[in-house]
Formats: C-alpha cells, structure tokens, sequence
C-alpha cells in the first residue's frame, strides 16, 4: 500500500498563527471556506514542506518581505509537519523556517523521521525521494494543481496557456532555459557599440592622420611658393636663427641698460622651439619696451633743463632790478617797529587790565566802609541807651544784689507760712483748749480761724509782691545781659571791619593814587581814549611793517631761488660758471641729450630682429604640425592593433549569438518531442478524464496539437470522428477547465510514486452545475487509487462531493483572525 | 523527463564541443541558480566579450 497523508501540522505558517492540526482521510478531503478563509494556504502547507518552496511566490513584492512566516506569530517562526503513514513505520516530515526579508531567502530545514530514525537537511530529502519513489522537485505539477494554473490556462493567451500546461506536464523549466537564453538583442547593442568605437577610431585616428598629411603637405606648398626654400623648412634652420636673434638681444641688452637675458639651449623639437621663440618674442618685447622708456627718460631731462634755463635767466635780470635794496636797513628798521609795537602792546594791555579791575575795588572799598560805619552808628546808639560796658556790668551786679535779698525774704515768709499751716493742723486734731507751751486757756476754735486768716491773707499778699519784685529785677538783667552780649558783638564787627577797610583803600590808591580827590569815571574816560591812540599807533606800525617784511621776503626768494637753481644747473653741467656762462654751458648740455634722444628713437635693430623671428613664425608652425603628423603616425600600428582586438571581440560575440542560437534550436526541439512524447502518452487517459467530466456530446474526444514551434505553442483540440475544432474558440470555459483538469489528472496518476495523491485548488472555478456534478463524480471514483485533497469555496461543489463521495472528511474554514481561520469538521 | 534526458538529448544534437561546452555551463548556472542567475551570467559574459 502506498502512502498517505494522515494529517498536516502547522503553526506560524501564512495565515495561521495558532497551531492547528487536520486530520486527512485516506480517500477524499474536502476544505470549504470563502475566499482569504486560509484553504491555499493550507495546500500550500502541504506543498512547502515536501519541497521547501512555494512555486507562485516569485519576484514582486514576495522579493520585498517573508511571506511564508506569519506576521502576527511571536516566535517568527514557521512549521509544518505531515504524518505520512503506510503499512511501514510511521513517517514524518516537518520543515520549519524563521522570519527572513524576502520570501525565497534563508534557510528551511526538513527533518525526517522514519519510525524512531531521523534524518535532517540533504539526507533527508534523498530519503524521503527514494521512499516516496517521487522527484521532490516535480511535486507541484504532478501533485497540486494550483488554482492560478488552471486560471492560466483557461483565460491566458495561447502562449501563456501553453507555459500553463509544460508545467502540468514538467516541460516548463526547459521552456524558460531556452527562453532566458534569447539575448540577441543583448549581443546585437554590444556588437553595435564595438562596431561603433571601431568606427569612430577609423574616423578619429586614421582619417585623422590622413588629413594632417594633406594639410601639411599644402602649408609646405604655400611656403614654397612664398620663396622659402626646403633648406629653411627644416628644425636645423630655425634653431640657427633663432640664435643669431637670441644673441641680437643680448647685446642690445646692455645698450637699453636691461638686465642680462638668460641664453637658454635651443634644442632641434618643434615644441621646444616654439617655447624659444616665444621666450625670445618676450625679451625682444622688453628691450622696446626699455628703448623707449630711456628716450622718454631723456626727452623729460631735456624738458627740465630748457625749463629751468629759462627761469634762471628770468630769475638773473629780476635781481638785476632789484639792485638798490638794502636789506640790512630794512632789517633794523624792522626790529625798531617790532620794539614800539612791543610797548605799545604793554601799554595797552595794562589800561585794559585797570578798566577791568577798578570797579571791583571801588565797590569793595565803598562796601567795607558802608559796614563799618553801620556797626558804629549802632553802638554809638547802644551805649546811648544802656551806658558804657563798665555802667552795664555795674547794673547787673546791682540787679543780682536785689534779686537775693528778695529771694530771702520769700523764704522767710514762706517758713512762716508753713508753721502756721502745721499749727493750724495741729489744733484741728487735737482740738486743745490749753497752749502747750504756756499752758494758758486757748479759744481753740478762734485760733485756728485767725491762723487761717492770716496764712489767707497777710502771707499771701507778701508772697505775691514779693514774686512780683522778682520777676521785675530777672526781667531787667536779662535785657542788661542782651545789651552786654550786643555791645561785645559791634565791638568785635568794628575791629574786624576797620583793617578791611583801610587795605580797600590803600588797594585803590594804588590803582588810581589820591583817588577820594578825583573823579574816577574821568579817570575811566581817560584810559578808553589812550587805549584808542594806541591802537591807532600799532595798526600803522604794523602795515609799516608788513610792507617792509614783503619786500624784504620777495627780495630773499629771489636770492634763494636763483642760487638753488644755479647750484642745480651748475651740477647738470658739471661746472661752476654763472649767470651767461652758465646757461651758455647748460644750452651745450640740451644739444648732448638732443642727440642721445634721437639714437633711441631709432627702433630699426628691434625692428630687423623681430622680423627675423617673425619670419619663423610660419616655418614653426609647418614644423609643429610635421612634428604631430609624426607621432599621429607612430600611433597607427597601436590604433590597428586596437581595432583588430574589437574585431575579434565582435567574432567572438557573434560566435556566442550562433551558440545560443544553436543551444536554443536544440532545446526548443527537445521541448516539442518531450511536449508531444508526454501528451501523446497520456493521451488516452486526458480523454478517459474528459470525457467522465462531460466533455462535449459530439466532440468526445480531446487532443493537444504544436501549433508553432519556436517558441512552442500547443492548441487545444476537440475532435469527433469526422472534424475537430479549436477548444477556446467553440467551446465554453467549463469545457476548458474540464480539459485542463484532464491534462493534470493524467499526469499525476501517471507519475503517483509511492505517494498518490492529488491536490486541486479550486478545481471548478468556471464549471457549470452538471460539470460540477460530473467533477464529483470523478473524484468519487478515485480513491483508493489516489488519495484527493479538493479545496472550493463553492458551494454546490461541496454538496456534491458530499453526495458522492463515501469516506470524505469535510472542514469549514471560516472566520480569519490574526490568529488564524476557525476550523470545523462538517 | 528528467533533467539527464533533456542534457543528452541537447548535446547530441550539438555538433561543435564548444557549443556543447557552452550548453553545460549555462544549464548547471540555471539549474542552481535559477532564470534570473542565468540571465545575469549572460550579461556578464556578453559584458566579458564585448570589454
């Protein structure tokens, strides 16, 4: 008996989270569900483990993130494990993998464990291969019909549809080789871009130097024709002139008083040459440029000699004018007018010093004599009124005496009193009638009211007056003592007042002597009008002055001027004549420079060296580009041997275009015979499948025919006993699903292995509800041959199959959560 | 249809050793590789020749 899967095992895989395990029955299971409830991704379960890849997860985004590993699963981690069993020891197969960044990256074990044996990795699948006697790799399309197969081939293009069934029927992997090796177009723009550089180097190269040849061969003639001979063509020719002009240049060097020109090696290369004769080009510029820096030079030292020439003998005939002046008179003179105005500044300057400070000493005199005989009215008045110093002290001490005595009195009286009142007391208390001193009868009662009486009037009258007369005499010394302190205070203002008084006045004296006998606003109008005079005086004086030291300073000038400027001639000329004799000599001096000025100004030697160099310029540019010509020329041999490198390059890709062309021919056959070898084998069991899914009531058979060859595409077929006819053009999708059902069925019994089962996605996506019917039916009639796992989200397929089928185990897969679908046996 | 059967089959059919030399090597990068490592060793290789 061969193998079956008893259940599948799985957590952390696509969209279940939470492990789950489904148990399978040997003949039929069906899993109904909608769309997205997790049917595929259980077949697919099935399908990674066996083979460690799922065949639809390629490129796109299944490149940008693991779509094997749930996302929501803590541990990142996804497993799987079947339980196979047959009439062995139990085997188990269980791949797992952990989150990666794309789909078809990193590592997934298989573990394999027959009975208590177990096997890991390479091991394990060669095991599991020879146990299940199946090429792992050819599981999907002989085990699984992905339901993305059967949409291709029922709505692709032909040529799609035809990818769809080689990989029903394992030819797909040769169809894509030989396609991936169609890269002729690839080949083609690289012998485009070599036979590009090939031709860009023949035109940029060789053309090139084909054209330098004929241009230089022109300028030769030119030159020719302008009378140069071949001789002067030449590099030997050029150096020698060039270094007949170098040497012209060094000696005119030291006659433009130059700075000596380095004397370079010219060597016989035209580049080296043309680096000469522009060096020379520049030192021939320079001795120019210093010709006519010296003829200015000359020329400007001529101007200045003319110029002062002419000033000196202006100069020379105004001192000759100027002859009767003598200075030394006009000196003394000057200084007796700087004297005068000397004192008559002094002079003014002091009157102005009086008017300013007279009226402050006259108001401080008269001020300080003002106060003084205020103080002395008022003391005058004081001893008028309270007597000398001496008379006031006397009243006071008079006063002092009295106040005393009626202090003394007061006293006594107030005893008195103060026996009487105790007296009074007494006899109130004790109320005797006997004097306790003479111890005669007393009228106490009449004692005590005369007491009383006289304590109540007599004492306090006396008391009073007495009070009275005190407070007088305290009043009269208290304005004697205001008198005394006054008297001291005036006497003291006095003293003070008069020294003030007298240094006033000897200060006025001094500014206007016996000034109490003059009037002083006279004496003011007096020192106005001298300082009038004055003034006048010093303003004549000074325009004296100033017109004497004019004269006197132009007549100094003059003298100074001319003798500067004799010196100056008398240095230009070397000599040390005057006046004729000396412009005589300065006029021979004008005449040297003349000459010099006119030698410079002659540029015929720079002028006939520049031609010379000037007529190399043409030779040096034919010997420059005969130079390039050259090298372009040595270059040719390196420029061929690039070129034929391209050639061979060119060979060798378009050898490897022929080979591929070759491999692919050869490939494509292949494909054909091994396309046709297959269906034709299979031939009879597609038609056995056809037919039991109801086919077509007159078209009962059905058959797959080349209809091109490169690259091969298959026609679909229908054909009664008379004609056939094209399937996708007569026929409805049912009866393509039905045909393509057919292909996979065949297929896979035919290549069952020890483990026959068969996998359908969604097989009636398109079918009718008589072909659905018909579609149960056959998958009824399939066990116990083969074992079959149908996945649909139909539902009158899950009725049927239902229906017909005897031992089916049924699941509802509903409710998708991040945890995963719920699962429930029907 | 093995992979074998497909290999002996194309090189029967090619006569010149280096075509079938060629054959060899593109099958095992494809085999091992895939259709993109293919294709990338033929760029390069085309880059190789025409460089």
């Amino acid at each position: 008996m061969p193998f079956r899967i008893r259940s599948i095992r799985l957590q952390g895989f696509r969209g279940f989270d939470k492990p789950e395990e489904i148990a399978l029955s040997d003949d039929v299971t069906l899993l109904y569900g909608e769309n997205g409830s997790g049917k595929s991704s259980l077949l697919q379960a099935i399908e990674w483990a066996m083979t460690g890849s799922i065949p639809y997860m390629k490129g796109g985004d299944f490149t940008r993130e693991d779509a094997i590993v749930n996302l929501f699963t803590k541990s990142k981690r996804a497993a799987v494990e079947l339980s196979l069993q047959n009439e062995g020891a139990p085997v188990t197969i269980r791949r797992t993998r952990k989150m990666g960044t794309r789909t078809s990256a990193g590592k997934q074990p298989l573990e394999l464990k027959i009975g208590d044996k177990a096997l890991t990795e390479d091991e394990a699948e060669a095991k599991l291969e020879q146990i299940l006697n199946i090429s792992l790799k050819e599981f999907p399309q002989n085990k699984y019909l992905h339901q993305e197969t059967l949409r291709d081939i029922l709505q692709a293009k032909p040529e799609e549809r035809t990818q769809a069934i080689d990989k029903l029927i394992g030819t797909y992997e040769v169809r894509e080789f030989t396609r991936t090796l169609d890269a002729d177009t690839q080949i083609g723009k690289a012998i485009k871009r070599i036979t590009d550089t090939v031709e860009a180097l023949q035109r940029d190269k060789v053309q090139f130097l084909l054209n330098l040849k004929r241009n230089l061969e022109e300028i030769k003639k030119k030159l020719l024709e302008k009378g140069l001979s071949e001789d002067e063509l030449t590099l030997s020719s050029t150096v020698n002139i060039l270094r007949e002009v170098q040497a012209g240049a060094a000696e005119l060097a030291e006659t433009y008083r130059v700075k000596t020109f380095k004397q370079t090696t010219i060597a016989p290369a035209a580049q080296s040459l043309s680096d000469t004769y522009k060096a020379i080009s520049d030192q021939i510029a320079i001795l120019d440029r210093a010709r006519l820096e010296l003829m200015n030079k000359i020329n400007i030292q001529k101007s200045l000699l003319q110029k002062d020439s002419a000033r000196y003998r202006e100069l020379c005939a105004r001192f000759e004018g100027m002859s009767n002046i003598d200075s030394a008179a006009i000196s003394s003179k000057l200084n007796e007018i700087v004297e005068e105005l000397g004192d008559i500044g002094a002079k003014i300057k002091e009157n102005r010093l009086k008017l300013g400070i007279l009226p402050q000493r006259r108001t401080k005199f008269e001020n300080a004599k003002s106060s003084l005989e205020k103080e002395r009215k008022e003391l005058s008045e004081l001893v008028e009124r309270y007597g000398s110093l001496e008379e006031i002290t006397v009243k006071i001490q008079e006063g002092e005496k009295k106040l005393k005595e009626a202090e003394n009195e007061l006293e006594k009286i107030s005893g008195q009193q103060r026996l009487i009142t105790l007296a009074i007391e007494h006899l109130e208390a004790t109320k005797e009638k006997t004097c306790p001193v003479c111890s005669q009868g007393i009228d106490n009662e009449s004692l005590v009211s005369e007491l009383k009486s006289k304590i109540g009037d007599d004492l306090k009258k006396t008391i009073n007056n007495l009070r009275d007369l005190e407070k007088g005499i305290k009043r009269e010394r208290a304005e004697f003592d205001d008198a005394l302190r006054e008297h001291k205070r005036l006497k003291e203002a006095i003293s003070r007042l008069e020294p003030e008084v007298a240094k006033a006045f000897e200060e006025l004296s001094i500014l206007v002597p016996g000034f109490e006998q003059l009037d002083l606003e006279e004496v003011v109008k007096n020192w106005d009008s001298e300082i009038i005079q004055l003034s006048r005086k010093e303003a004549e004086l000074r325009s004296e002055e100033s017109s004497l030291g004019d004269t006197l300073k132009r007549f100094i000038e003059l003298v100074e001027e001319l003798k500067g400027l004799q010196t100056k001639l008398q240095k230009d000329t070397s000599s040390t004549f005057k006046g004729s004799a000396l412009l005589e000599k300065v006029g021979e001096l004008i005449a040297d420079l003349e000459t010099k000025a006119e030698e410079y100004r002659d540029s015929s030697i720079v002028d006939s060296l520049k031609g010379k160099l000037d007529s190399q310029s043409n030779i040096l540019s034919f010997l420059r580009d005969e130079e390039r010509t050259e090298a372009a020329e040595k270059e040719l041999p390196t420029i061929k041997n690039q070129i034929e490198g391209l050639e061979a390059r060119k060979i060798s890709l378009q050898a490897l275009a022929s080979s591929l062309q070759s491999i692919r021919q050869a490939a494509t056959q292949y494909e054909k015979e091994a396309s046709i070898t297959q269906l034709k084998r299979l031939e009879e069991s597609i038609n056995d499948y056809y037919i039991r899914i109801q086919g077509h009531p007159h078209f009962t058979r059905f058959r797959v025919d080349i209809e091109r060859e490169d690259p091969l595409i298959f026609s679909f077929k229908a054909a009664s006993e008379q004609e056939d006819t094209y399937i996708p053009t007569r026929f409805s999708t049912a009866q393509l699903n039905a045909a393509a059902l057919s292909i996979f069925m065949s297929n896979s019994s035919q290549q069952a292995g020890e483990l026959p089962i068969m996998i359908l996605d969604d097989p009636t996506q398109n079918m009718d509800t008589a072909h659905k019917e018909a579609f149960a039916k056959l998958v009824a009639s399939i066990p116990p041959k083969h074992q079959v796992i149908v996945a649909t989200e139909d539902d009158e397929t899950r009725r049927f199959l239902i229906q017909y089928c005897k031992e089916i185990k049924s699941y509802e897969l509903a409710s998708w959560t991040t945890e995963g679908p719920t699962i429930k046996a029907t | 249809m093995s992979e074998s059967i497909f290999q002996r089959y194309v090189k029967e059919k090619l006569p010149r050793e280096d075509d079938r030399q060629l054959f060899e090597e593109l099958y095992k990068v494809y085999i091992e590789g895939g259709e993109e490592d293919l294709a990338k060793y033929l760029k390069d290789l085309i880059a190789k020749l025409e460089a």
